[in-house]
């Protein structure tokens, strides 16, 4: 599913629920549309840092670069880069897979390529700077660090299992 | 704006300074990937903009018409273990990048659900249900089942590790 069939998807229920709140409590539904919109407004400039961030870590670091570094031979060093690459690359699972999947095929160890899928989709250090102003830096590094080894010991796992 | 107000502007947008600055060091290394960044950043921006404004829509009317009761009742600690595994679903079938949740779950912890939710739906939200026929194809239908299972049975102890290192005095 495409990122504008979600948008899609999201705008016309978030719509239809002000429809609903509007009809209920018009006052209310005003209110809610100035709360979020204040929220937005707060969290703009960060959001196109992030973003910003994002396109030079896609331009810097390419998928090419990702498969020759996986690719070496060692398998614990290998695991943990598989984890680290995927934290720091960002974008939707859908580009994860193929990189993956070649890395597979070229013979790269299961339990680092799965390390390196759960972190891509879990881990965000590039996105941490807009959940450490979200919820906290606590919790950002808390949770992203914890899914890392959380990642790391899935892959070794799912190697063992495969 | 005064000397005073400036300062403290640019301390609260300091996340842009930085990424300013990167690009200007990224323009003197390679003035066309540089550009080529920004162009593909502020492309993902514009595709993902429109499922912001609806998140932040939806943030609104959370805040205003649902009752921190409810939400510490269904997500707080007094849900137990109901609240997690509702936790784990919600994750699972949600759709989109994480990152665009995470204002929505704030909203939801300011009304009271404990930090193991959030963290149960945020690592339960690598599920991707919708992308598992695409995982397959490209890594074999082992390789995704395993995967989709460890993803929804670590989320539970993942959301209850995070939430024992959080400060008592913070959680609801």
């Amino acid at each position: 599913m495409s990122i504008k069939s979600i948008a899609f998807i999201y705008l016309v229920l978030v719509g239809l629920a002000y429809v609903w709140a509007l009809r209920k409590n018009p006052e209310k539904a005003k209110k809610s549309l100035k709360t979020g919109a204040g929220a937005l407004r707060s969290l703009a400039p960060l959001l196109v840092a992030i973003f910003a961030l994002v396109g030079l870590f896609q331009e810097f670091l390419p998928p090419e670069m990702i498969e020759s570094i996986l690719g070496q031979g060692n398998q614990l060093v290998s695991l943990i880069l598989g984890g680290l690459l995927g934290a720091v690359s960002l974008g939707p699972p859908l580009a994860s897979y193929p990189i993956a999947g070649s890395l597979l095929a070229s013979g790269a160890w299961p339990p680092a390529v799965a390390a390196f899928i759960l972190s891509w989709i879990s881990v965000g250090v590039v996105t941490m700077p807009f959940e450490a102003k979200v919820f906290s830096w606590r919790f950002a590094l808390l949770r992203n660090g914890l899914t890392f080894v959380g990642a790391l010991f899935s892959g070794l796992l799912l190697g063992g299992l495969l | 704006m005064t000397g005073r107000d400036f300062f403290s502007w640019l301390q609260q947008q300091r996340m842009l300074l930085l990424v300013f600055f990167l690009y200007c060091w990224a323009w003197t290394v390679d003035a066309d990937r540089a550009l080529a960044a920004l162009v593909s950043g502020m492309t993902l921006l514009s595709s993902v903009s429109l499922l912001i404004v609806a998140i932040f829509a939806l943030v609104g009317l959370i805040q205003t018409w649902i009752g921190s009761d409810l939400i510490a009742s269904v997500l707080g600690r007094k849900a137990g273990i109901r609240g997690l595994l509702i936790a784990v679903g919600c994750g699972a079938i949600l759709i989109g990048p994480a990152y665009v949740i995470f204002p929505l779950l704030m909203s939801l912890r300011k009304l009271g659900a404990r930090w193991a939710v959030v963290t149960i739906v945020l690592a339960a939200y690598a599920l991707k249900p919708q992308m598992l026929p695409i995982e397959i194809e490209f890594l074999g239908l082992p390789f995704a089942l395993v995967r989709a299972g460890l993803t929804l049975a670590l989320a539970i102890p993942l959301g209850l590790a995070v939430e024992w290192f959080m400060p008592e005095e913070s959680d609801a």
